[in-house]
């Protein structure tokens, strides 16, 4: 008897001004047809510590975050079994509640999925070129100190 | 030959441009085009010791050798996510 074929590991980065839905992200994992997809999703923070935020404004280094964040998801399937996973990534102004960055992994465990999708966004906010700047509710703007 | 400086995040907003072309010697290593940046603007010189460098879509370190027409990358400690 034949073991039954898996499909190649499959990778997506997309960096923009615009990026797929939830419901586009979770058909992108369910292809995998794995046991587990677990999805990340980053959105702005209206409150923090004594502050309102109304909006984050992302700029990036396109083509090298692109790059890394291709490079990361090559770590990521050396460290876990990892079938399908995506990095994306919007730019521009992200108000309140909306979504700045979506990351999906899907394997064959739920275990697995868990840590590697941890593992992406953990990563990606040391070693991905990209920055944030708040905009407060009284109208002043503040770039986001950043760490590698 | 020239090679071609890019600024982002707050260093852009400070300098006000997200990027400036110099001439530098042939066999030009990033620490020398760093320097010159550095010499010529404050802000670049308050966050040396936190940049990082990237040439193309390459990280490179401060002793990579340019070549004529490359874009050099200053980086600031991000904050994306």
């Amino acid at each position: 008897m034949s073991t039954p074929a898996r499909d190649p590991v499959t990778f997506d980065v997309r960096i923009g001004d615009a990026i797929p839905t939830m419901d586009e992200a979770m058909a992108f994992l369910s292809q995998a047809e794995g046991g587990g997809n677990v999805l990340f999703a980053g959105t702005t923070r209206r409150i923090t510590g004594d502050r309102e935020t109304v909006s984050l404004f992302y700029e990036a280094h396109v083509p090298l975050a692109e790059a890394e964040c291709e490079r990361l998801l090559a770590e990521a399937a050396r460290q876990w079994p990892v079938l399908r996973a995506f990095i994306w990534h919007r730019l521009g102004n992200v108000p309140v509640s909306e979504t700045s960055v979506l990351i999906g992994v899907a394997t064959a465990h739920r275990e697995e999925a868990f840590d590697a999708c941890y593992w992406l966004i953990d990563t990606l906010k040391r070693r991905v070129p990209i920055w944030k700047r708040e905009r407060f509710r009284d109208g002043a703007t503040s770039w986001v100190p950043g760490s590698w | 030959m020239r090679v071609t400086i890019r600024y982002f995040s707050h260093l852009r907003s400070t300098l006000g441009c997200e990027s400036e072309s110099v001439e530098v010697a042939d066999g030009a290593i990033v620490r020398d085009v760093v320097d010159n940046v550095a010499a010529r603007h404050a802000a670049v010189a308050n966050v040396r010791s936190s940049l990082r460098y990237a040439v193309g879509t390459s990280f490179v370190d401060a002793a990579h050798e340019l070549s004529d027409l490359d874009e050099l990358a200053l980086l600031t400690p991000v904050s994306g996510g």
